[in-house]
């Protein structure tokens, strides 16, 4: 057994972990290596002088302080659920009433929204299946276009001169409105245009009965 | 074992830790009473040895027990009993020697420490008797002080096995690490406590304690 190999194996043999023939080797290396000896000398020194440190006794009242510690945890647990309960509403207060507010504020909007789909909106008279002819010469309408059509209207489309023109009658009233998509329709004779207000206008000149 | 008449079960003095422990996460404190009377000293013993403050050592010993109660509904024998507190021990002390490299120190600490850092050999008056306790005190002091100088990674497993008295496969098992890498461990802080001791055995051959061969 060579020196260089017994260095770790002294601390084992010490603590009798080696098995037998490698102990017995290397207590025979010691017995005629001076340098093995002093070696074995310091590490049985150093394993005896490790069992030397002192211990310490805990002090006359540790039982009774740890006492005191888990008799405070206890106490503590026991009401564990109240400050939970209470700790969540209280840090979440500012949450809990926004987000009341912005539910009641969904539900009026999602109310209004229902409301108004629900609404009767402008009726628009189907298209003619069979388009209706186009205003002959002599017949006359002529009004202004409103700028928009609303409820009190009745919108209808007939083709003329290769355009749909929208006639529009007022609920109740005699007048009849002819709005021409573009201004390059000719109107019929009778129509005069004026005042383009989304497209070609007409003054309304005089109108008794509704040609359509 | 002898046995309780109200309720067949062992008494307290005669349970083993696991069952003990069972029995504390049933709500039984006097068995709670048995477990810290066995360990006290054991805890507040290793956690002086590792590091090196006794106040620190009482804390730490608390707070491990304290942790071991608060756990008793969830502990099950999959782990010795004995390993488990060990672990809890060793976590608390790691945790508080970390803590302490990063406390910045007053510049008289840091002269104590440098102090400390050099083991001082009392020159011993040779007219005086020397008093046996007192020596054996002093060569305990400065073996702690060779400990507290060692790094923390091969200083708890060294004091686990040459002051505990734990086996190699208890310590891998706390330290969660391979058995070699225990013995390797161990193997050097040994080394670095003969170094450091080396001197002071040559002062004072035959008073450092020896260790008999198996």
């Amino acid at each position: 057994m060579k020196c260089n190999k017994t260095q770790d194996l002294l601390w084992a043999l010490c603590e009798g972990t080696l098995d037998r023939d490698t102990a017995e080797a290397l207590n025979e290396h010691v017995r005629s290596c001076e340098s093995c000896r002093q070696e074995l000398a310091g590490v049985r020194q150093t394993l005896g002088a490790l069992k030397m440190v002192a211990t310490i006794e805990p002090r006359a009242d540790f039982q009774e302080r740890l006492r005191q510690r888990i008799d405070a945890w206890e106490a503590h647990r026991q009401v564990w659920w109240l400050t939970v309960v209470g700790a969540f509403v209280r840090r979440n207060r500012k949450i809990l009433a926004t987000s009341a507010m912005a539910f009641v504020l969904a539900l009026c909007g999602g109310l209004y929204v229902l409301h108004n789909a629900l609404a009767p909106g402008p009726v628009l008279i189907q298209q003619a299946a069979t388009p209706a002819a186009a205003p002959s010469e002599g017949t006359g309408y002529e009004g202004i276009v409103p700028a928009a059509a609303d409820q009190d209207f009745v919108m209808r489309e007939i083709p003329y001169q290769s355009q749909m023109v929208t006639i529009i009658r007022k609920e109740g009233a005699d007048t009849v409105y002819t709005r021409f998509p573009t201004r390059e329709i000719t109107p019929p004779r009778g129509l005069v245009r004026d005042n383009y207000i989304d497209g070609p206008a007409v003054t309304p000149v005089s109108t008794s009965e509704p040609i359509y | 074992m002898a046995r309780n008449e109200a309720d067949g079960l062992p008494k307290l003095s005669d349970d083993s830790d696991e069952n003990l422990m069972l029995r504390v996460g049933q709500g039984q404190r006097a068995a709670f009473d048995e477990i810290v009377r066995r360990y006290t000293r054991k805890m507040v013993n290793l956690a002086y040895q590792i590091t090196g403050d006794r106040d620190q050592a009482e804390d730490i010993a608390q707070e491990t027990f304290l942790r071991a109660y608060k756990s008793a509904a969830r502990y099950t024998e999959m782990a010795k009993f004995s390993t488990w507190l060990y672990t809890i021990a060793i976590n608390l002390c790691r945790n508080e020697l970390r803590r302490r490299r990063f406390k910045p120190y007053s510049l008289e600490e840091m002269a104590e420490r440098e102090d400390e850092g050099k083991l001082r050999v009392d020159i011993v008056d040779e007219r005086s008797k020397p008093d046996a306790d007192l020596e054996r005190k002093e060569i305990s002091l400065f073996v702690q002080r060779a400990i507290a100088m060692v790094p923390t990674k091969f200083r708890v497993p060294l004091v686990l096995r040459d002051i505990q008295d734990l086996s190699y496969e208890e310590i891998g098992a706390m330290l969660k690490l391979p058995e070699g890498t225990v013995k390797s461990r161990i193997n050097r802080a040994r080394l670095k406590v003969k170094e450091i001791l080396t001197p002071i055995m040559q002062e004072k051959p035959g008073q450092m304690g020896d260790h008999d061969e198996v």
